[in-house]
């Protein structure tokens, strides 16, 4: 017994160290793959392994997320904090990624906590805690919707973003086509001798 | 998303066994006998589980052909198995055990089929237990251990059940495809031996009359024959005619014995988790998986519903299932079990749970034994309540245990109520839209350069000099903003549990502090104009005031 207890402590403390040298990315692109990651990371260490977290419980386009996980906690640390000094962009700009320190929430297949039993109680409905528990039942799916609706919000703000940006820089790109084309064509040229104005001047 | 593959992380180390020869028709095409994949060998005639994602209950089939076409593709031709559900519209009232399959014979579709040889996940000990001369009698031990047993055959040309034996299969001689007789001398199988008739006891004949009267009833009888201590059960519901076999049949102990020990050797868990993946499937161009003519399949399917109500389960499927399927994608395993209404969603769990320890709650509280996934918390999740799937093993159980989690509550340590409800939650089709990552089409000014064509893809830190490290900012505004008000959100919500008792206790206080106060002044009234008698005066005043304070 005191075996298996010391090998659940042993296995745990082996997944806390796991969880030190993971990194979790968010705000992926969906066409990053593990072979885009892994050569993006390579910079700063090893990566032992990639694991991609599936959206199972939200109801809209959220962005791909990834738990990294890399050869010693230091190197984890350098990825986090270089994406922190800097936008670090992976295959696409100028949405960049975000690195934060990988949690043990995080992990499905994480080791239970040693020693824990979780201990429970059927209340009736004949019990005045029963009254209780429904409420609180009942406060957990409004706070579960409220983060719903932030993270909606956040969502729209985003696309909002992409989509002002994108016409920017689209419009910018059309104002330099322009002026390239001008001055190719020779127009400028033109115009510039007209009114006697020297263009190789600066 | 991508599912991460197994074969991009290892190769499975692979060889080829003894060359059988070379095809007639294309010289480039090499049969073999046999082959060792992934550490285990695999030879003609072996009984393999195959793999389909998306398929809970692995397809049983057995090796007739393993061939090399051009291009380094391996294949092998399987002959397949029926589980009972998969043809109990053509049982007619055929009882089978769990653990019985049905081998598929005569012609038609269904029959066998060519499949990649990587769709080969693992061997499986399938025992023959028909009662013919060809066929090496297993000893009971065996067949306890086994995986799967067959007796019968279904004719997947007519639909029926075979009761006797067809010469050959898809061109194969029986003799190949019951029991290996070379087994019998790796001691799995027991020797069938004559006994001296004078050694069998009368008794044990008795019994076995008596039992032979019960085979006509039931359809599953154990039978004791052995005289000594050593019980041999069979289970058949083939007609027991001749007794005469039976008699013969004397299990050798220490053989039994060592094959016993056999059995442990072959059975730790050895088993390589492998997966096909879909997209693997349609690369190697003939991949098909076991199709009988289409009204099977859809009773088979309206069968597999009414199945659910039945409280069964095989023996050896979880075992399978959690050894081998830990490998296919989480989403696709919660879908499946989401169309067959065994899905259910746990809410308000200690987001410090762990998977394990929610299985054995479960299983302590609702008595059912599932398969729970944790959600994990990443950047929308509200870290203070944990969410899980669970998987039951029927609908029926996923529907009981939902009812009595709303009819009484399910409270943890801390306080929290679980909360469950069928089914999945609503999840956006395939993820696509991704804003913020522009792409500028290239006029026809600037031609792709050569390295741009050849460039795969780039990550970066972006340089404060350029547009780009603008436009990053504001997203890393966006995403500050976001991060602070989803601080703001989840700190308020501890503070606001956190205060509703405290306010409590505050008016409560504030309430005592003011009743002392007026019984104070009160009793300094009363002795004030005790002397002067008005009291009654007094109450007169006092009485709505302390009514209006209170």
């Amino acid at each position: 017994m005191s075996n298996n207890l010391d090998q659940a402590r042993k296995e745990y403390t082996e997944f806390q160290e796991r969880v030190k040298r993971s990194v979790l990315l968010d705000n992926l692109s969906p066409e990053v793959t593990a072979a885009v990651l892994k050569m993006a990371l390579e910079q700063f260490g090893n990566v032992v392994n990639i694991e991609f977290i599936p959206n199972l419980n939200m109801p809209y386009d959220i962005p791909q997320c990834a738990l990294v996980e890399m050869d010693d906690p230091g190197k984890a640390n350098k990825v986090i904090r270089t994406m922190k000094d800097f936008p670090f962009m992976i295959s696409g700009m100028p949405r960049p990624v975000s690195a934060h320190p990988a949690k043990a929430e995080m992990f499905t297949d994480r080791p239970p906590l040693p020693g824990r039993k979780i201990s429970f109680r059927w209340v009736e409905k004949s019990n005045p805690d029963f009254e209780v528990a429904e409420r609180v039942k009942r406060l957990c799916s409004r706070h579960v919707k409220e983060s719903l609706a932030l993270a909606q919000l956040q969502l729209e703000e985003e696309e909002k973003l992409g989509k002002q940006q994108e016409d920017m820089v689209l419009s910018n790109y059309k104002k330099h086509e322009m002026i390239e084309l001008l001055l190719m064509d020779g127009i400028a040229a033109k115009l510039a001798h007209r009114y006697g104005i020297d263009l190789s001047e600066d | 998303m991508p599912p991460a593959e197994d074969s991009e992380n290892g190769v499975l180390q692979f060889q080829w066994g003894k060359r059988r020869g070379v095809g007639n028709a294309n010289k480039d095409v090499k049969f073999y006998d046999s082959f060792t994949y992934d550490e285990e060998s695999y030879s003609l005639y072996d009984n393999v589980y195959l793999f389909k994602e998306g398929d809970s209950e692995p397809y049983v089939g057995k090796i007739l052909k393993i061939w090399e076409q051009p291009g380094h593709k391996r294949r092998v031709k399987i002959l397949w198995y029926f589980h009972p559900n998969d043809i109990s519209a053509y049982l007619d009232g055929h009882t089978s055990s769990k653990k019985e399959l049905f081998l598929a014979s005569g012609e038609g579709v269904g029959l066998s089929n060519v499949n990649p040889l990587e769709a080969i996940a693992g061997k499986c000990c399938v025992i023959c237990t028909l009662r013919d001369e060809r066929n090496p009698q297993p000893s009971s031990i065996a067949i306890e251990k086994a995986d799967f047993i067959f007796s019968r055959f279904f004719d997947v040309g007519n639909c029926t059940v075979l009761q006797k034996p067809p010469e050959t299969i898809a061109g194969v001689e029986l003799k190949f495809l019951l029991n290996n007789p070379e087994d019998t001398k790796t001691d799995i199988f027991v020797k069938l031996e004559a006994v001296d008739p004078g050694g069998f006891d009368e008794k044990s004949v008795k019994l076995l009359g008596s039992s032979t009267d019960l085979v006509k009833l039931q359809p599953v009888v154990q039978n004791e024959i052995d005289p000594g201590i050593r019980k041999l059960t069979i289970k058949s519901d083939v007609d027991y005619a001749d007794n005469d076999i039976q008699k013969k049949v004397k299990p050798v102990d220490n053989l039994i014995i060592q094959s016993y020990e056999d059995q442990e050797k072959i059975d730790p868990h050895t088993w390589k988790r492998k997966y096909v993946s879909d997209e693997d499937a349609q690369d190697n161009d003939s991949v098909l998986l076991p199709k009988i003519s289409s009204p099977v399949v859809e009773l088979a399917e309206a069968k597999n519903t009414t199945l659910d109500v039945l409280p069964q389960k095989p023996t050896s499927a979880p075992l399978h299932q959690s050894r081998w399927f830990a490998d296919m994608p989480w989403k696709a395993r919660l879908e499946k079990a989401h169309k067959h209404g065994k899905l259910m969603f746990l809410d308000n769990l200690d987001p410090s749970y762990s998977s394990s320890e929610i299985e054995d709650l479960l299983l302590e509280a609702l008595k059912i034994d599932c398969i729970v996934k944790i959600i994990p918390q990443v950047a929308f999740q509200n870290p203070h309540y944990g969410q899980a799937y669970v998987i039951c093993n029927t609908k029926n159980e996923a529907i009981s245990a939902v009812q009595q989690m709303d009819e009484k509550c399910l409270v943890l340590p801390n306080g929290r109520p679980l909360s469950a409800k069928l089914g999945m939650l609503e999840l956006p089709q395939k993820v696509s839209k991704f804003p913020g990552h522009l792409k500028i089409e290239k006029g026809r000014l600037q031609p792709i350069r050569v390295e741009h064509k050849h460039a795969v893809a780039t990550s970066h830190c972006s340089q404060p000099n350029t547009i780009e490290f603008e436009l990053a900012l504001d997203w890393l505004l966006i995403r500050h903003k976001y991060q602070r008000s989803k601080d703001r959100l989840y700190k308020v919500k501890i503070l606001l549990q956190l205060l509703k008792p405290f306010t409590y206790i505050c008016i409560g206080m504030y309430v005592c502090v003011y009743i002392c106060i007026l019984i104070y002044v009160y009793i300094l009234v009363y002795t004030h104009f005790f002397l002067k008698i008005t009291i009654p005066l007094c109450i007169i005043i006092w009485t709505p005031t302390l009514s209006l304070y209170c």
